[in-house]
C-alpha cells in the first residue's frame, strides 16, 4: 500500500506543476500543443526515473560535500542520452521541443526529487517516486497543452475539431499564464475540499 | 589537502563513468542521426524538384549522382542581413534550364525558419520554381506554424525571374494586400495576409531566406 502511495502521490497530492509550482519554464514554453506537452513530459519522466534509480543506488558512496555536482552529472548524462535517442528515433518531436530537452538538466523537479527523496530512500521507492512524479508532470503538461491547443487552434494532438472558433491568445504566452493560473486554482480548491473532508 | 584530492578523485570517477556511458550511446545513435538528417534533406530536395503534376524536372538518377558527389555536411556558405545559405548546393541540367536547389534560413518569430528552394537560371535572372519549408518548429502553432501548410507555401511559387529583380516580399510589406495570389506573384510578392492573419513574421522569414538564396545565386552562379 505504501509503495502504491509513493507512486501515486505525484499525480495529485504532490503534483509538481499545479501544487508545488515547479518546472514552470518548460511548462509554459512547450504547452502550445498537447503533443509537445506529452513529448516533454515523457522525456522528463524517463530522466527523472533513471536518475532517481542511479542516485538512490549510489547514495551511500556520495560524500555530502559533493553530492550536488554528482547529482547534476548523473542527471546531465541521462538528459544527453534522452536527447541523442530522440534525435535519432523521434526526429520531428526532437525538433519541436528544441532547447527544452537539454534544459531538463536544470529542471528543478528532477534536482528536487534527487535531493529530497532519491538520496535518502531505497532504489524501488525512488524509482516509483520518479515515475509517479514524472507521470504527474506529464499529465499536467498534456492537460495544459490540450486546453491551449483546443481553444487556440481548434485541434487536439493535431486532429481538427472545428474551423471557425479559435482564441489565438491561448496559444500565446498570456494564454499559457492564464490557463496555468486557472488550473492551479482548481487543483488548490479540490485539495482544500479533500482536506476539509478528511478533517470531518 | 588529502581530503580535497579524495573528493576530486571521487568526482572524477563519476565523470569518467558518465563519459563512457555517453560514448556508448553516441556510437549507437550517430549513424541513425546522420541518416535521419540526410533523409529529411533529400526528401525536401526531391519534393522541390517536382512540377505541379508530380513529375520530376530532373531524373532521379541525376539527383542520386549529385547527392553522392557532394559532401552532405551542412555549413554556412553565405550570410547576409536577410538570412543564411547552407551547403550543399545541388546543380542539375534540365530541359527547363540550369536548376539549383539550395537550403537557406532566416529568423522567424521563435527561431530560424529553414527553407529548401529550387531556382531555374533564365537569361534575365533566376526564377523560383518551388520550395518547401523544412523547419518551422519554433513558430507559434495556429499562427506562424501555419507556414507548414503546402497551400500556403504555394503562395510563394512559381515566380518568374523578371518578378524577382527586387527580391521577394510578403504582401503586407509591399502594401499590395489587395492583389490576388497569382497577380501578386507577378510582382515578386507572396500574398499571405489572408491566410496567415496576425503572423507576418514567419512568411517574412521565408521571403528573407529566399532573398538570401537569390543574392548567393546572383553573386556566385551568374
Amino acid at each position: 500500500m505504501s509503495r502504491l502511495r509513493e507512486f501515486t502521490k505525484g499525480f495529485f497530492k504532490e503534483n509538481a506543476t499545479y501544487v508545488q509550482v515547479l518546472g514552470m519554464c518548460p511548462t509554459l514554453a512547450v504547452t502550445t500543443s498537447a503533443t509537445n506537452g506529452l513529448g516533454m513530459g515523457l522525456a522528463a519522466t524517463a530522466v527523472l526515473t533513471m536518475s532517481n534509480i542511479v542516485i538512490s543506488s549510489i547514495r551511500k558512496g556520495v560524500p555530502a560535500k559533493i553530492r550536488i555536482p554528482i547529482f547534476i552529472t548523473v542527471i546531465a548524462t541521462f538528459v544527453t542520452i534522452v536527447d541523442l535517442l530522440m534525435h535519432a528515433f523521434l526526429y520531428d518531436l526532437w525538433k519541436a521541443l528544441g532547447i527544452f530537452i537539454p534544459l531538463i538538466v536544470v529542471n528543478c523537479i528532477i534536482m528536487g526529487r534527487a535531493e529530497a527523496y532519491a538520496s535518502k530512500n531505497d532504489v524501488l521507492n525512488s524509482a516509483l517516486d520518479g515515475l509517479g512524479v514524472g507521470l504527474g508532470f506529464t499529465g499536467s503538461l498534456v492537460l495544459l497543452g490540450s486546453i491551449r491547443e483546443i481553444l487556440g487552434n481548434g485541434t487536439i494532438f493535431g486532429i481538427k475539431l472545428w474551423n471557425n472558433f479559435n482564441v489565438f491568445t491561448m496559444i500565446l504566452p498570456p494564454g499559457g499564464y492564464m490557463m496555468l493560473g486557472l488550473l492551479a486554482a482548481l487543483f488548490t480548491a479540490i485539495s482544500l475540499k479533500r482536506k476539509r473532508g478528511e478533517q470531518k | 589537502m588529502k581530503e580535497y584530492i579524495k573528493t576530486g578523485l571521487i568526482l572524477m570517477v563519476y565523470c569518467v563513468v558518465a563519459g563512457l556511458a555517453l560514448g556508448v550511446v553516441y556510437q549507437i545513435t550517430k549513424d541513425r542521426i546522420a541518416m535521419t538528417e540526410i533523409q529529411e534533406k533529400l526528401g525536401a530536395v526531391e519534393q522541390v524538384l517536382r512540377d505541379e503534376s508530380g513529375n520530376y524536372i530532373v531524373s532521379l538518377d541525376q539527383l542520386r549522382a549529385a547527392v553522392s558527389k557532394v559532401d552532405q555536411e551542412s555549413k554556412v556558405i553565405f550570410e547576409s542581413s536577410e538570412g543564411k545559405v547552407y551547403s550543399p548546393v545541388y546543380e542539375f541540367d534540365s530541359k527547363l534550364g540550369k536548376v539549383y536547389v539550395l537550403t537557406g534560413s532566416s529568423l522567424g518569430y521563435g527561431g530560424p525558419v529553414t527553407v529548401v528552394a529550387c531556382f531555374i537560371k533564365k537569361p534575365e535572372g533566376f526564377a523560383l520554381f518551388s520550395l518547401k519549408v523544412t523547419d518551422f518548429s519554433q513558430e507559434t502553432p495556429g499562427l506562424g506554424a501555419k507556414i507548414g501548410d503546402v497551400e500556403i507555401q504555394k503562395r510563394f511559387y512559381p515566380m518568374e525571374a523578371s518578378a524577382l529583380t527586387n527580391g521577394i516580399r510578403v504582401d503586407k510589406d509591399a502594401n499590395l494586400t489587395h492583389l490576388s495570389p497569382e497577380e501578386a506573384k507577378k510582382q515578386g510578392v507572396a500574398k499571405v495576409s489572408d491566410v496567415m492573419t496576425g503572423a507576418t513574421i514567419t512568411p517574412r522569414a521565408v521571403a528573407n531566406a529566399l532573398n538570401a538564396m537569390l543574392r548567393y545565386l546572383s553573386g556566385v552562379k551568374r
